[in-house]
């Protein structure tokens, strides 16, 4: 399941063709269901009209004879009362009727007891076909008491013409019977004789039997009391009743069916038998109250639809697969293009801007698409190569910048402690430039017994800063060697850097120079921050300085010298801007006064425990934010 | 040797003649039905055989009464109502009960419309009757209530019923009751006089006084093979109903499966002292008193029935 699911997601081809085949089997089945839905409605209201009028013509062709039956019955029947004086003519009129109807075939007219002073408790001449001749005889006795037969008690009792209930036939031929018993009334309206014709079912079995609306259905008529007068099954026939067999089958319909037939109602309704679908259709027979019932198979009367339904379904699956298998190759071909540009992207991601690209002949999206790949292609070969170059160049530039790293790294004293040999100082200082060269500067030297120390920072940053770093140092290193004062140091630094200074670049600059006999210290400032003191007794303040203008802004600046006495165990601290203004990722300054309590914390310490503790403080102050400016840091302890 | 030939013959017809003597010929009340299964069962299962009896089950015809065959001498069995038999004693019929099968009576009022719903409701209605005389406790309540019913006797069907011509008929609830039923008539009221104060045993095996008298063995091993029927019919009610089809097929009689299968169950309902026990087959002196008053009373007999009359215990 997992590899199909696999495949399918894998194949572009194959996930359109199920679409498209999902797409076209709901149309499909959407149009199946509506079209067999229409043909089902209508087969249905045909089969209907179809069943309903044979079996209304059935009935109608029964009721004529019933009919017939009545009427000869009731033509004979106002000649009784005219012949009550002559009880033997009764004969004669039950002959008559059954001679002017062929279905009768037998015929009575049964008295009240003692009707006739001579004939007793029992007078009933009675007639009836025997072969082709009609006999008659007297038909009371004793043993047969026919007061008490339904033919003659119901009617009785009812005040009304009445069809019995179907029997078979006493005569042993197995026949069923039916007596159409008619009561005759004197002038007192007291009933006196029942007048009766017999006719057999017989026909009527055939005629309901001869429904056959379709070849497998089958018809079966019941009495007023739900027992079969007509089945399929001769056992059925006055044996069994639908009732019964409702009940014991457990069949609610049927039963429901069963008493809207024998209570006279026309209808249908549909059955579950033997596993079989059927239409029961059913009418009355009104002048009995007996029903007759057209059974219809489901699969009879839908059979055409469903034949047409199963072609239907037959050619539209081998469309569908005939589909499928259309789609799926059109696709793939289609989109073959598709995979091979695939490889070729993996091979130009390679780095082989000469692969092969598919020869599309089409003009349709793939040919766009070939086009943009055929662009791309070129313009990443053109791009590559530009690279290269620029690579080169770049590694070429950062080759000779790192030369220039270690040109002015090399300018600077870098070997701590720088006078092991003293005792009456402590130094250290480190530069940390941002990019591969920086405009941080910083110098120091010692030269009877005082300690020339400068810490400055060029404005800008890279190639051009470093130029004039480089050109400061040496200028300080030349004019310091015959120059005592601090400002003169200073403003002649400074006339040289601002003559010819077109760029306008400039220098903030720090000079001090310790006595290290007499802690006395002389020193200029040349705009830049001033240093942080670090008294022995733990005080810890920015030195009192004049901030004056940086170098190689003006020439001729008039800048003057400053002094201090330090007492011994005094740190100085000097540092460029790169520490007070190091930036964090939301560009918050690590600040003077975090230097300053940074500085307190520490301020016994050696100068190179400060100056890595400070950087550290940076550093973590950072948290892995770029690093801006070149930062140095320059600690000296007076001892 | 003549002689000796002549003995034998003699002996052999004699034997003949006795054995003809002792065979039992059965009149069921009507034609083949589940009413009677114990006895079928009896024959079909070689019980009589066993008991050293020689039985004939001889059917009625529907235009002959049962009770005719006794009085012609034609059997001289008869399956019959306690009741019949005692209006039968009373006129002179010597019957000895042999064995009591239904403990209560079947007897129904069904009506036609769903108003009415007790015997009082059916004072002053047309009410259906057997011609054959089944309705006597029906006929008894009538007239100790004065419900003044008009009473339509009717021959072996439920037309007169279905018909409408009466409202509401006497039917037995293991036969026309269910003929009702099916008739689709089966939510219409029933009053049954079961457990009312006119519930008395009904259906009874009897055999004449005069064979009892002859082979008093021969009638209580004809009582017991009978009711050994009836229990194995009691506990194999299905195979019951194969062989009632199989006697009525013998006997060419159109039988229904569902209808014989119905009254199978209701005449087992009658035949236990209480609703759903096993068939007690007691005669209990007592109901036959009670019965015997209430005839009297009403005139249905003259004399005195006793039960031990009844049981052949004063023969």
């Amino acid at each position: 399941m997992n590899k199909l699911k696999y495949f399918i997601l894998k194949s572009f081809s194959l996930r359109l063709t199920l679409y498209i085949l999902l797409t076209a089997a709901t149309i499909f089945v959407i149009t199946l269901l509506l079209s067999y839905y229409s043909a089902y409605s209508h087969v249905h209201s045909e089969a209907q009209e179809k069943a309903e009028v044979t079996l209304d013509n059935t009935i109608l062709q029964i009721d004529n004879v019933l009919n017939s039956v009545e009427t000869a019955v009731h033509n004979i029947a106002w000649l009784v009362p005219t012949a009550l004086d002559n009880p033997e003519y009764m004969y004669s009129l039950t002959k008559k009727l059954i001679e002017s109807n062929p279905y009768i075939c037998g015929s009575a007219i049964a008295f009240e007891p003692f009707s006739f002073e001579d004939k007793g408790r029992f007078y009933s001449p009675y007639s009836y076909r025997e072969g082709d001749s009609i006999v008659s005889k007297q038909l009371g006795t004793a043993d047969y008491d026919y007061h008490y037969m339904d033919w003659y008690q119901i009617p009785k009792l009812l005040g009304s013409k009445y069809w019995s209930e179907p029997y078979y036939d006493a005569g042993g031929a197995n026949l069923i019977m039916t007596t159409f018993a008619y009561p005759l009334y004197d002038a007192e309206g007291r009933m006196y004789a029942i007048f009766t014709a017999d006719i057999s079912l017989e026909w009527f079995a055939d005629m309901v039997n001869n429904i056959k609306p379709y070849p497998n259905s089958y018809n079966f008529m019941i009495g007023r009391g739900g027992s079969f007068l007509v089945h399929r099954r001769k056992e059925a026939i006055l044996n069994e009743t639908i009732f019964a067999n409702s009940i014991y089958s457990n069949d609610e319909v049927l039963n429901e069916t069963g008493h809207k037939m024998v209570d006279g109602k026309k209808g249908m309704t549909k059955l579950d038998r033997e596993g079989h679908k059927f239409y029961l259709f059913y009418a009355p027979i009104k002048a009995t109250g007996w029903s007759v019932a057209v059974a219809c198979m489901y699969s009879d009367i839908f059979a055409g639809i469903d034949h047409m339904r199963n072609i239907t379904l037959l050619v539209a699956l081998l469309g569908l697969l005939l589909m499928t298998l259309f789609c799926y190759y059109t696709i793939r071909r289609q989109t073959m293009p598709l995979k091979r540009f695939a490889e070729s992207a993996t091979d130009i991601a390679h780095g082989d801007f000469n692969a092969k690209l598919p020869v599309i002949y089409s003009r349709d999206e793939m040919r766009i698409l070939s086009d943009s790949f055929r662009y791309m292609q070129k313009s990443l070969k053109k791009y590559i190569e530009e690279l290269k170059d620029t690579t080169a160049k770049k590694e070429r530039i950062e080759s000779e910048l790192r030369i220039a790293h270690d040109i002015q790294m090399g300018m600077l004293p870098k070997i701590f402690p720088p006078f092991p040999q003293r005792n009456d100082v402590e130094l250290h200082a480190r530069l940390v430039p941002a990019k591969e060269v920086g405009g941080d500067l910083y110098d120091f030297f010692i030269n009877d017994n005082k300690l020339y120390f400068i810490v400055g920072d060029v404005s800008g940053k890279g190639v051009p800063a470093s130029l004039l770093m480089a050109v400061t140092c040496r200028l300080f290193r030349t004019v310091s060697s015959h120059m005592l004062a601090p400002s003169e140091i200073v403003s002649a630094l400074n006339n040289a850097l601002a003559d010819s200074n077109e760029s306008c670049m400039f220098c903030t600059f720090f000079l001090g120079i310790l006595d290290l006999k007499s802690g006395e210290l002389k020193y200029c400032n040349a705009g830049h921050n001033p240093p942080v003191i670090m008294g022995g007794d733990g005080k810890v303040e920015f030195m009192s300085v004049n901030s004056n203008i940086p170098l190689g802004l003006m020439e001729d600046f008039a800048y003057e010298d400053e002094c201090l006495v330090l007492e011994k165990g005094t740190s100085l601290f000097l540092y460029t801007d790169g520490v007070t203004e190091a930036e964090n990722g939301v560009k918050e300054l690590f600040s003077d006064d975090k230097l300053l309590h940074l500085l307190k914390e520490n301020c016994n310490c050696s100068p190179d425990e400060i100056t890595d503790r400070v950087m550290a403080g940076v550093v973590s102050h950072a948290s892995g934010a770029e690093q801006s400016d070149d930062i140095t840091m320059m600690c000296i302890k007076f001892k | 040797m003549k002689k000796r030939y002549l003995l034998l013959l003699t002996a052999l017809v004699l034997l003949s003649v006795s054995a003809v003597a002792q065979r039992i010929i059965l009149t069921p009340q009507w034609t083949v039905q589940s009413q009677f299964a114990g006895y079928y069962v009896a024959q079909e299962k070689g019980f009589y055989k066993d008991a050293g009896l020689d039985v004939v089950i001889s059917h009625p015809s529907t235009s002959n009464y049962a009770i005719n065959s006794i009085r012609e001498g034609t059997s001289n069995a008869i399956v019959m109502q306690l009741l019949e038999a005692v209006i039968e004693i009373d006129k002179g019929l010597e019957l000895v009960n042999v064995l009591q099968v239904f403990q209560h009576t079947g007897l129904v009022a069904v009506s036609r419309t769903h108003k009415l719903r007790t015997i009082n409701d059916l004072r002053g209605k047309k009410v259906g009757v057997w011609k054959s005389g089944f309705g006597v406790l029906a006929s008894l309540l009538d007239r100790e209530r004065s419900l003044n019913i008009s009473w339509i006797p009717f021959i072996h069907n439920i037309n007169l019923f279905i018909s409408g011509a009466i409202d509401a008929t006497l039917a037995m609830s293991y036969n026309e009751a269910l003929q009702i039923k099916a008739a689709g008539f089966g939510d219409m009221p029933m009053i049954r006089f079961y457990g009312s104060g006119y519930d008395y045993p009904e259906d009874a095996l009897f055999v004449t006084a005069d064979y009892y008298r002859r082979y008093p063995e021969k009638a209580k091993a004809f009582a017991e093979a009978s009711k050994r029927g009836w229990e194995w019919a009691y506990n194999n009610r299905k195979e019951t109903l194969e062989i009632i089809a199989k006697v009525a097929a013998r006997e060419s009689v159109p039988i229904n499966a569902i209808h014989q299968e119905w009254m199978l169950d209701e005449v087992f309902n009658l035949m236990g002292e209480k609703e759903g026990e096993k068939p007690s087959f007691v005669l209990k002196d007592s109901k036959v008193e009670q019965l015997v008053m209430l005839l009297r009373k009403h005139n249905y007999i003259k004399g005195i029935v006793t039960p031990g009359q009844l049981k052949g215990e004063e023969l």
